[in-house]
């Protein structure tokens, strides 16, 4: 078709001989000639002169820095223009146009005067249905913005012509005069967004630029994706992703308008950051340096920027913002994102989904049996079951309907902000339970410098799930607590390959089992999580000899689960530990030979010792990881057997011996658990025995531990063996259900005995505990410790005195079952994670209450008051003569007496900080929660009414004053002069130690999990 | 059917793996260690200890001596400023004008008020929320007070129901600052009364009450003495020590009160080594509740000590007075049973009065030389005792009977002018409370 056009094809080669003979065959085959060719070889060391040569081009040589502008510039100098209707056609060697590809851009532009670029679908070079480009934009962080969906095939969903933001170079047919008025390309973008640019300055001098998609070039991205060097001078280290973001950024910056740059900058900024950030986890450290390294490098050099804005201000016509429709929404860049993120989790997780489906027949014709018009689906009658018959085919959703009705039945007193039992009051916020991780110094009781466990900063974060709504979470967790276990079981037996029926079956035992419904009822937060988490954890076998083989990358990634697993029960670390530490002295005892003979050093970096290297791993890391609580712990190694929470006494021995923790709200024990049968059958299957003999010892520890109290988390309890019943269920269960599957079936041919009497009982067994325990659930064990919204047990009024600045403390007494207890409170009720910092009280106060209880403490008030207590609050009203007493021991002044109890006054009682000055003036030093601030205007002494601490800093006109040991156990301070004054805890060790934990975190997840791929190490095929 | 399952048992061809045992081994290791365990408990212990006591300040014109347990036991004076405790100097001390608290102690404190006139003693007591006191004389004649003691650091909140020959008087209440006292004369609370019983309400604060009672006849003394306080009204009461009346110049008197709504009827028995009688008129005689009724034992003569046994359908309150003809009186009052006491009587003579139906009562004492000495009284319906002429320093009694035994002793001056009695009973009960636990659950659900 003859038009008026005359165009001129500008082909730069760089090193492109892979595709350069089908770009030139590809250029000769157009079914409209190009009119002029010129080629620019840029310093190729290949022989892609020869190949220009050879087919007859006429080509200049150039350095091989220079850049594409400056190379297309330079041909452009050497072949003269012929008039306005002369358009340039830019070709990479790497860019193969379709034979119609430029009669359908001329075709394009003929009709539409207003367009200056005009450019073709991009498709893969190798795969050629997938989908490249179909115009191009630049998203506001400076992403290269397709549109597109990750491996989009061509399908002609993008097939009309219209307008974009800019085209790729690769087959870009430019007006030539248009080009030499906007000053080509800019030479600053030596590669790389040159093209974005070029159509941003087109539009804002007035021109638009279109893609035209009938007309198609095929493209091996050759430089993006690394299969080139890049060379240009401005490729600071000839990092291609570097250049690529820095000219990213210096396009936005460059062309956008001047009252927009401050935002653009925080964008890019924090883009960068997160990019490195994802880059650094997966293990892509060269390319996190580029993220960063492109924002420095324009940083450093304003002045390029600067000039390039003056520069785009001379031929601008319209405001920048002209393009603004064709930057994606930022909705749609997050949509986009995140799809590419859910993809890659979904491959990382089912990597074998498509395999399997490639391998498994998709119809009957993949059989071979019949042809392909069989499985027209036209011709298939379809016929509507009744839905009783659906149902019946799929009882798992049955079972899960029954099981989330029995929850909500079983729950009907915990929809609310769940407290008692052994959980406390849950705070409003999971941020909360962060901060709470990161302070020094805790507000409980007389205050406390332990360390918080790393469950609190867990549940805090894993709140987000409902917005940081803690209590929320909580009551949904507790909620769900059965169904997710039932669901996970579920899972990870039909994983298993247990048929549907065993695996609900198993689902039923473990969601059923004794353990789980006392863990809820007595709010058991950690061993739920254990209930919950370890089905999935033992599906990775961690405890098996072939992880001293495994991947480096297994041997973290089982650590971070057994971290994450040990966090929420200390027991189960003991436990981890000491099976590891076994482990590694059988790996040290068999290499005893070669460290005779090589010496530790190069046994060390032997292959040899890779099994003890791993197992070392397998043996350090989770402890690691829970630092600095697990150094406390080896500290006080009593804290090992501590549940989190407030400590509640449970069963002892027998109800053990049943897989039934027991305690108030555990499954009566008739209700007999087939865990413990289940164990002892698997003992006589061989493949078995292994779990088997775990569960046993860990239902024996739990047997022996049982009669243990220990005191700790503010409280004294005997020893909560939950966890290890849950760890024997989740070990024992699905080996015993696999192995039934198989061999029940063969009770009807074998005679009959033991093995049909042993079967029988089991079978009998686990049948009146899957149904006795869902009709105990929501009749009698409905009636749990945990309910929602229980009434605060220190009076509102109190509370809101805890906030004045003399931050008064409440000695709470109660009596629970006959017991006197007391607690120092700030003004609230126990919070969730305090039981678990909480340390005993000084002597003075243990004292001063047996005296104050038993009517001869005569000095108590003046006591209880030096240590900031305030307020004496007794919960039992019913205890008349406990009442008498305190009445009468002097120093208490009733305040109110109410049904919920009696509060005193103590007299003369200290605030939280008080000075007492040199004349004996006593000054109410301001008190936040943990520091507080004063002008003194005289010397004296501060006493901080906290226990004491080394850490505990006072400081005086910004010095620091000695720490002293007052009388009665409290922090004191001998002020020397008037001045300003700041008490506080320094909390620079604690904080220390949480970066450590931190990095340590950071550094197994990294090599934990999967390693990025470097574009250069993904196969063509792939990309394009 | 049990022959069935049992042949089917042993045809099985299944085979039990030896290492079965194993697991029943490390079973059994479990249980034999958690029943090896000892059961710890934090429950249910509990701690005893003995609340301060107060002696009562120097009341009317004689000196008061607090007899103290031990030498420096700790003691400081209400009403003072400094709340420390310091160290008696020796087992007897001085009281001023101020109240003095003695720390808890297993043996009990009393006070004795010697006036020249009279002597009067009084058990040292704690923080009581009832107090009785059944004696004392709001006429003209008589210089009654109630001297109202807090020891607490509080103040204390206390009523006074009076009872007189007529009536229940109007309550009064009273507000006793923190660590102070307040004396109340009884001819402005029961003004011209002869017969006046009262009821000492603690309704907040650590409060101990003192009655003292001193009567005069124009400007001669007829003597002093402090009524000790006594417990809740009971249907029985025994009144232990009264000294004998044989020469005619002892008289007694018995006052008693029905606090309740209903009249009382009364059966008195007269215990005495000269026997036990029911005087005429005392079986079955009817006590008009409400009233304070004082009743004279009139021709009563007996040879040694004696105690008096009141028994009645209705709960009352009592005490006897004893009256050496215008020389010095005493009020001896109920007491519970003797279980264990120690008293400190240096430079006293007392003599000891036991009463039950089967006494038997271990005695250690140090004599006035510091020797430690014991002895074992033993009798039926009443036994005496004294030191004898070594005299006594502290002296413990433990009752070894299962019987309740009942005791008192009688103070007399050397002349045998001045008279005085003290009940024996502690001053102050043990308190048993359970250990209190710091514990966090007491600030949750």
């Amino acid at each position: 078709m003859a038009d008026k056009f005359f165009v001129t094809a500008v082909v730069v080669t760089h090193d492109g001989a892979t595709w350069l003979p089908q770009v030139i065959a590809a250029i000769g085959s157009q079914s409209r000639k190009v009119d002029r060719i010129v080629a620019v070889d840029t310093g190729s060391k290949d022989n892609s002169l020869k190949l220009l040569k050879s087919a007859g081009i006429p080509y200049f040589q150039e350095d091989r820095e220079m850049g594409y502008g400056d190379a297309i510039d330079h041909a452009l100098e050497l072949t003269p223009l012929v008039d306005e209707n002369e358009w340039i056609w830019l070709i990479h060697d790497d860019c193969a146009p379709d034979k119609k590809a430029l009669a359908h851009l001329l075709e394009a532009v003929e009709d539409r005067p207003q367009v200056a670029i005009a450019g073709p679908k991009l498709r893969g070079w190798y795969d050629r249905d997938h989908l490249l480009e179909v115009g191009v934009s630049i998203a506001s962080n400076g992403s290269r913005w397709t549109g597109l969906e990750r491996r989009e095939q061509d399908q002609g969903q993008h097939d009309d012509i219209r307008e974009v933001l800019a085209v790729s170079t690769a087959g870009a047919l430019i007006r030539r005069n248009v080009y030499e008025e906007l000053g080509g390309l800019d030479t600053n973008l030596a590669l790389f967004r040159d093209d974005i640019d070029l159509g941003w300055r087109a539009y804002v001098a007035g021109h638009s630029v279109i893609v035209v998609p009938q007309a198609v070039a095929y493209h091996a991205e050759a430089s993006s994706s690394e299969r080139r060097p890049v060379d240009v001078s401005e490729a600071f280290l000839h990092r291609p992703l570097l250049l690529d973001r820095r000219n990213a950024a210096y396009v936005l910056l460059v062309n956008s308008s001047w009252w927009t740059l401050p935002w653009i900058s925080i964008q890019l900024f924090t883009t960068s950051v997160a990019r490195a950030i994802m880059n650094l986890l997966a293990k892509l450290p060269g390319y996190a340096g580029d993220e960063i390294a492109a924002v420095g490098l324009l940083l450093i050099n304003p002045r390029e920027i600067i000039q390039a804005r003056r520069y785009r201000k001379k031929t601008r016509l319209i405001s920048p913002r002209i393009i603004r429709s064709f930057i994606p929404p930022r909705w749609s860049q997050f949509r986009m994102a995140s799809e590419g993120i859910a993809s890659l989790i979904s491959q990382a997780i089912r990597p074998s989904a498509k395999e399997d489906n490639r391998a498994a027949p998709q119809s009957y014709s993949d059989i071979g049996v019949i042809g392909d018009s069989f499985d027209d689906p036209d011709l298939i009658p379809i016929k509507d079951d009744p839905l009783w018959k659906i149902l019946a085919k799929k009882p798992h959703f049955i079972l899960f309907f029954l099981m989330s009705v029995i929850s909500l039945l079983a729950a009907r007193q915990r929809f609310g902000n769940l407290s008692g039992g052994a959980l406390a009051v849950v705070p409003q916020s999971g941020l909360t339970l962060l901060s709470q991780y990161a302070q020094s110094w805790h507000l409980v009781g007389l205050g406390s410098a332990a360390i918080t466990p790393p469950w609190v900063p867990i549940i805090g974060f894993a709140s987000i799930v409902t917005g940081f709504n803690l209590p929320l979470f909580i009551t949904l967790l507790f909620l769900l607590a059965p169904i997710l276990a039932f669901y996970i079981f579920f899972r990870v037996l039909t994983k298993l390959g247990s048929s549907r029926y065993y695996a609900l079956v198993g689902a039923g035992i473990y969601a059923f089992s004794p353990v789980l419904w006392a863990s809820v009822n007595q709010g058991r937060l950690g061993t739920l999580i254990i209930i919950l988490v370890a089905p999935s954890l033992f599906f990775i076998a961690p405890f098996t000899r072939e992880n001293e083989n495994a991947t480096w990358r297994r041997i973290f990634a089982i650590s971070l689960l057994i971290g994450l697993f040990c966090a929420f029960n200390p027991i189960v670390l003991a436990g981890w530990l000491i099976l590891q530490g076994y482990r590694l002295g059988i790996n040290i005892f068999e290499l005893r030979h070669q460290y005779r003979e090589m010496g530790i050093q190069k046994l060390l970096l032997a292959p040899v010792s890779g099994a003890l290297k791993r197992r070392f791993a397998l043996f350090i890391t989770p402890w690691i990881l829970v630092t600095p609580w697990s150094l406390a712990m080896v500290l006080h190694p009593t804290q090992f057997f501590l549940e989190p929470g407030i400590p509640l006494q449970s069963g002892i021995r027998w109800p053990q011996f049943l897989a039934n923790p027991g305690g108030p709200g555990a499954p009566p024990l008739w209700l007999i658990s087939p865990v413990l049968l289940f164990a002892l059958t698997a003992f006589t299957i061989k493949n078995l025995r292994t779990s088997s003999f775990m569960a046993t010892s860990a239902i024996a520890a739990g047997i022996a531990l049982s009669a243990f109290s220990i005191q700790g988390h503010g409280s004294f309890a005997n020893v909560w063996t939950g966890p290890l019943i849950a760890i024997a269920t989740a070990l024992v269960v699905p080996g015993v259900l696999l192995y039934a599957e198989s061999f029940i079936p063969t009770l009807t041919v074998i005679p009959l005995g033991k093995r049909h009497l042993v079967t029988g009982f089991i079978a009998l067994v686990t049948a009146i505990s899957l149904i006795g325990t869902p009709i105990w659930a929501i009749t009698g064990g409905s009636q749990s410790l945990v309910k929602a919204n229980q009434e605060q047990i220190v009076p509102a009024f109190v509370t809101a005195l805890a906030d004045t600045p003399a931050k008064p403390k409440t000695m709470v007494i109660n009596v629970i079952d006959g017991q006197t207890m007391y607690e120092i409170s700030r003004g609230s009720d126990l919070q969730l994670g305090d039981a678990d910092v909480t340390i005993a009280p000084p002597q003075e106060i243990v004292q001063t209450m047996s005296d104050l209880v038993a009517g001869s403490g005569i000095t108590s008030s003046k006591i209880l008051g030096q240590f900031g207590i305030q307020y004496l609050f007794l919960k039992a009203i019913n205890n008349e003569s406990l009442i008498r007493i305190i009445d009468g021991s002097g120093g208490f002044t009733r305040m109110s007496s109410t049904p919920s109890g009696i509060v005193w006054k103590v007299m003369g009682a200290s605030p939280r900080v008080l000075f007492v000055g040199q004349n004996k003036v006593q000054l109410v030093v301001p008190s936040l929660d943990v520091s507080a601030q004063a002008n003194l205007t005289q010397p004296g002494v501060v006493l901080v009414a906290e226990k004491y601490d080394q850490n505990w800093r006072l400081l005086l006109d910004g010095q620091r004053v000695p720490l002293q040991h007052a009388a009665n156990g409290l922090p004191i301070f001998t002020i020397p002069h008037a001045g300003q004054i700041t008490v506080l805890h320094d909390g620079t060790r604690h904080r220390t130690l949480i970066s450590i934990q931190l990095i340590a975190l950071l550094a197994v997840i990294v090599l934990a999990l999967p390693a990025g791929r470097r574009r250069r190490e993904i196969s063509l095929e792939e990309l394009v | 059917m049990l022959k069935k399952l049992h042949s089917l048992w042993r045809n099985s061809s299944v085979h039990v793996d030896e290492r079965i045992f194993g697991v029943a081994a490390v079973l059994l290791v479990a249980f034999t260690v958690s029943y090896a365990v000892p059961v710890a408990q934090s429950l249910g212990k509990a701690q005893s200890a003995f609340p301060a006591t107060v002696c009562p300040s120097k009341m009317g014109d004689g000196t008061t001596t607090a007899f103290l347990p031990k030498y420096r036991s700790l003691v400081r004076h209400v009403a003072k400023k400094s709340l420390s405790f310091y160290k008696s100097a020796s087992t007897v001390e001085n009281i001023s004008s101020n109240a003095l608290l003695v720390e808890g102690n297993p043996a009990t404190s009393f006070a004795l008020n010697n006036s020249g006139n009279g002597i009067g003693a009084v058990l040292c007591e704690s923080g009581n929320a009832d107090q009785w006191f059944v004696g004392g004389s709001g006429g003209l004649t008589s210089k009654d007070q109630l001297d109202i003691v807090n020891s607490g650091l509080s103040p204390a909140q206390v009523d006074i129901v009076g009872y007189s020959s007529k009536q229940v008087l109007p309550v009064i209440s009273l507000v006793i600052p923190a660590n102070s006292d307040r004396t109340v004369f009884l001819d402005a609370l029961v003004p011209g009364e002869d017969g006046v019983a009262l009821h000492v309400i603690t309704r907040a604060g650590r409060v101990t009450s003192f009655l003292f009672d001193q009567r005069k006849k124009g400007l001669s003394s007829l003597g002093t003495d402090f009524v000790n306080s006594q417990g809740a009204p009971s249907k029985d009461l025994l009144i232990p020590a009264l000294m004998q009346s044989s020469n005619g110049r002892v008289s007694s008197m018995i006052r008693v009160l029905v606090p309740g709504n209903l009249d009382a009827n009364i059966k008195l028995t007269i215990n005495s080594g000269d026997g036990a009688f029911t005087p005429i008129g005392f079986d079955g005689r009817t006590i008009p509740h409400g009233r304070v009724i004082d009743i004279p034992l009139a021709d009563l003569t007996s040879s040694t000590p004696m105690s008096i046994h009141i028994e009645s359908d209705q709960p009352l309150v009592a005490a006897a007075l004893t009256s050496l003809k215008g020389s010095d009186f005493a009020w001896a009052i109920p007491v519970p049973p003797l279980t264990q006491l120690s008293l400190n009587f240096t430079g006293l003579n007392p003599k000891f009065v036991f009463t039950g139906s089967n006494i038997d009562v271990g005695i250690n004492w140090k004599s006035g030389n510091g020797k430690s000495m014991s002895a074992h009284l033993v009798g039926s319906d009443i036994a005496f005792w004294n030191p004898g002429t070594t005299g006594v320093r502290t002296i413990s009694f433990v009752n070894k009977s299962r019987s309740p035994v009942y005791g008192g002793s009688i103070l007399r001056n050397s002349s045998g002018s001045q008279l005085a009695y003290l009940p024996l009973r502690a001053g102050a009960a043990l308190e048993k409370s359970t250990l209190p636990i710091v514990d966090v659950r007491s600030l949750s659900h």
